[in-house]
C-alpha cells in the first residue's frame, strides 16, 4: 500500500518541493493506481527486448593527453578550455 | 498566398510570381492579427531581412535551397542558436542555446526562414498544451478549446497559416493529437529517422521531432530535409536515407487493418473513421477489423516509461548546470537546489515524483519492469500484425477536442487521450494523422500506421486519404 508519506518521501528525494499546492501526494497516488492495470497484462513470460546499437557506427573518440589540456594558456584560473559545441 | 502550401509557395517564390520578403511580411503580419491564438512564444524579428537575402540570391541566379523563403515555426524544445528555447518553463526563462539542433541547421541550408518558437506544455509534458507557464494555446476552430499537446503552438500556427511547417516533438501523441485537434496533417516518423540532437530530452528511448503542415506533400518535402543519419545521434546510425518525395512501389491492393481497441466510443467520430475505410475500400484496399491486445495497457506502459525517464532527464535542472538565473547566496546546497526547481509546474512535477517511484527499490518490479514487459510484447503484437497487413487504421484521438480546464487537473483522465497514439512510440513505428471530418465544429483526424522505416510509402499511400478530404 503506498502511501502519501511515501510519495513525499520520494519527492524530497527528487529535490521537489511540494508545499505550494495540497494535492501532489494525492494526484501522483491516483497516478500510480492507474498504472495497477499493468497487474492484469499476461506478460509475464514476456522477454524484454533491448535496442542495440553497433558500436561500430558511433564516431572515434579522440583522445586529448593530460599534458596538452594543462598548457597555462588553457588553464586560466583553474578553468579547462574544451571543445565547442556543434 | 499564405494559404498556399510550402511546394507552391517554393514554386511561386523562384519564379518570381512572388517574393520571400512578401510572404514573410505577410506571415508576420497574420501573426500579429492572429495573437489571441498564442501560437508563439518568440517571433524572429530578422526574418524579413533573412527574406531579403533570399530574394537577392534568386535575383542574382544563385542556388537557393528546398524551402527558399518558407515560413517555418518550431516548437519551443528544439535548440536554436540565434533564438531563445525555453521548453514552456519558468525554469529556461531566457535560455539561449549555444548550438542548433540537427534539423535546424538543415532547414537552414536549404534557405527556410525560422519565423518563430512556438508555445507548447512545459518540457513537453500534456496533451493541451494548458500546462505551459506563459499560458495556454487557443484552438483556433473555437477559443474555447484546447488546441491539443504537446505540441499545440504549432499545430495552431499551420492552422492560423502563420507558419507553412512547423515542426514538433512526439513523446505519445504530441505531434498526431493537436494536428488532430487543429485540423492539420501530422507525422511522427519511424524511431531514429530524424536527429533527435539538440531535441531537449523527456523520454528519450520513444521520442521523435515531427513535422505539420497542410499537406502531406509538403511532410514529405520536410520529411526529405531534415531525415538522415547524424553522427550527433547514434540511434540514427542503422538508417540509410529515404527519398521522400519519389514516388515508392506499394502494394496494389493493399490490406488494412482496423484496430478493435483503438475504435472511438463517439459514433460521430467512429463514422468519420468509417468514411475513411469506405474511401480505402473503394481504392481496392482490404480493410479488416484486427486485435492488438496491448494496447488496453500501452497508456499504462507508456506513462510508467515516460515519467522514470523525465525523472531522470530533469534532474539536470539544479541550476547549476541548467537553469534560470537565481541568486545562490544564503541557502545550504541542497535547500539550493529544491528551491531553484520549485520553478518546474505543477504537472512536471507530479511526473517527476512518479518517475522517482516507479523504477525504485520494491516497486521496480510491480511498475517499470512490467511496463517495459508491456512494450516488448506490444512490439512483438505489432510486427506480427504487419507481417499480414501493410497499414494499421484508427481514429487518432478517440475524444473530441474537449474544453479548456476540462481535464486540467484529473491526470488520469487525461492520459486516456493518448489511447491511439502512445502504440506507435512504444512500437517505433511512423504514423501520421490526416484531417478527414468536423463534428460540432471542431476537427477530427485519422491515423494511419505502417511497418518500420516504411515511412515514404505510408505518406504516399496516405494521399488516397487527403484527396478524399478535400473532394
Amino acid at each position: 500500500m503506498i502511501t502519501e508519506d511515501d510519495i513525499r518521501h520520494v519527492a524530497a528525494m527528487m529535490r521537489l518541493d511540494i508545499s505550494d499546492k495540497d494535492d501532489y501526494a494525492e494526484k501522483v497516488k491516483g497516478m500510480l493506481e492507474y498504472f495497477d492495470v499493468l497487474d492484469s497484462a499476461d506478460i509475464l513470460e514476456e522477454d524484454i527486448l533491448v535496442q542495440e546499437i553497433n558500436i561500430s557506427n558511433l564516431r572515434d573518440d579522440e583522445h586529448v593527453s593530460h599534458s596538452s589540456i594543462q598548457c597555462k594558456s588553457q588553464n586560466k584560473r583553474g578553468h579547462l578550455r574544451v571543445p565547442r559545441l556543434g | 498566398m499564405l494559404e498556399q502550401t510550402a511546394t507552391s509557395l517554393v514554386d511561386m517564390i523562384s519564379s518570381g510570381e512572388t517574393t520571400a520578403e512578401y510572404v514573410i511580411e505577410q506571415t508576420i503580419k497574420q501573426i500579429e492579427d492572429t495573437s489571441q491564438i498564442h501560437a508563439f512564444l518568440h517571433v524572429n524579428k530578422g526574418a524579413v531581412q533573412q527574406a531579403k537575402e533570399i530574394d537577392r540570391r534568386i535575383k542574382e541566379g544563385r542556388r537557393v535551397g528546398r524551402l527558399a523563403g518558407i515560413p517555418v515555426s518550431i516548437k519551443d524544445n528544439i535548440c536554436t542558436k540565434q533564438y531563445p528555447t525555453t521548453c514552456a518553463s519558468r525554469m529556461l526563462d531566457g535560455y539561449t542555446p549555444p548550438y542548433d539542433a540537427t534539423v535546424i541547421r538543415r532547414l537552414l541550408d536549404e534557405d527556410a526562414i525560422i519565423i518563430g518558437k512556438t508555445n507548447m506544455d512545459e518540457f513537453a509534458m500534456g496533451l493541451s498544451t494548458e500546462f505551459s507557464a506563459y499560458g495556454p494555446t487557443l484552438n483556433p476552430h473555437n477559443p474555447d478549446i484546447v488546441p491539443g499537446g504537446s505540441s499545440g503552438g504549432s499545430a495552431a500556427s499551420v492552422a492560423t497559416h502563420t507558419s507553412t511547417i512547423s515542426l514538433g516533438s512526439d513523446t505519445g501523441g504530441s505531434v498526431r493529437n493537436p494536428a488532430s485537434f487543429c485540423g492539420v496533417v501530422g507525422f511522427k516518423p519511424t524511431y531514429g529517422m530524424i536527429s533527435r540532437y539538440g531535441l531537449i530530452s523527456y523520454a528519450n528511448s520513444i521520442e521523435q521531432i515531427g513535422p505539420m503542415a497542410k499537406s502531406i506533400s509538403d511532410i514529405s518535402l520536410c520529411m526529405s530535409v531534415i531525415a538522415g543519419p547524424d553522427r550527433n545521434d547514434n540511434t540514427t546510425a542503422g538508417l540509410t536515407s529515404v527519398l521522400f518525395t519519389d514516388t515508392h512501389d506499394v502494394a496494389k491492393n493493399p490490406k488494412v487493418g482496423i484496430v478493435r481497441q483503438m475504435a472511438s466510443n463517439d459514433n460521430r467520430i467512429q463514422n468519420v473513421l468509417d468514411k475513411a475505410v469506405e474511401r480505402l475500400s473503394a481504392h481496392g484496399c482490404t480493410c479488416e477489423e484486427v486485435s492488438l491486445e496491448m494496447v488496453d495497457y500501452s497508456v499504462a506502459a507508456y506513462y510508467t516509461i515516460t515519467s522514470t525517464e523525465a525523472a531522470s532527464n530533469l534532474a539536470r535542472y539544479d541550476n547549476i548546470r541548467y537553469g534560470y538565473n537565481m541568486d545562490h547566496t544564503g541557502y545550504e546546497y541542497h535547500q539550493y537546489i529544491t528551491k531553484a526547481r520549485a520553478m518546474f509546474g505543477a504537472e512536471v512535477k507530479r511526473r517527476i515524483i512518479a518517475g522517482g517511484f516507479v523504477p525504485s527499490a520494491g516497486y521496480a518490479g510491480r511498475y517499470f519492469l512490467k511496463a517495459l514487459k508491456v512494450k516488448s510484447r506490444l512490439t512483438r503484437e505489432i510486427d506480427k500484425m504487419f507481417e499480414s497487413y501493410d497499414y494499421l487504421i484508427s481514429v487518432t484521438v478517440p475524444i473530441l477536442p474537449f474544453r479548456m480546464g476540462e481535464k486540467v487537473d484529473d491526470p488520469v483522465s487525461m492520459f486516456l487521450v493518448d489511447m491511439n497514439t502512445v502504440t506507435a512510440n512504444l512500437t517505433g513505428k511512423p504514423a501520421i494523422s490526416i484531417p478527414y471530418g468536423m463534428v460540432d465544429g471542431l476537427p477530427v483526424g485519422v491515423q494511419m500506421m505502417a511497418n518500420t522505416t516504411e515511412d515514404a510509402k505510408l505518406l504516399q499511400f496516405a494521399q488516397i486519404l487527403e484527396e478524399g478530404h478535400t473532394q
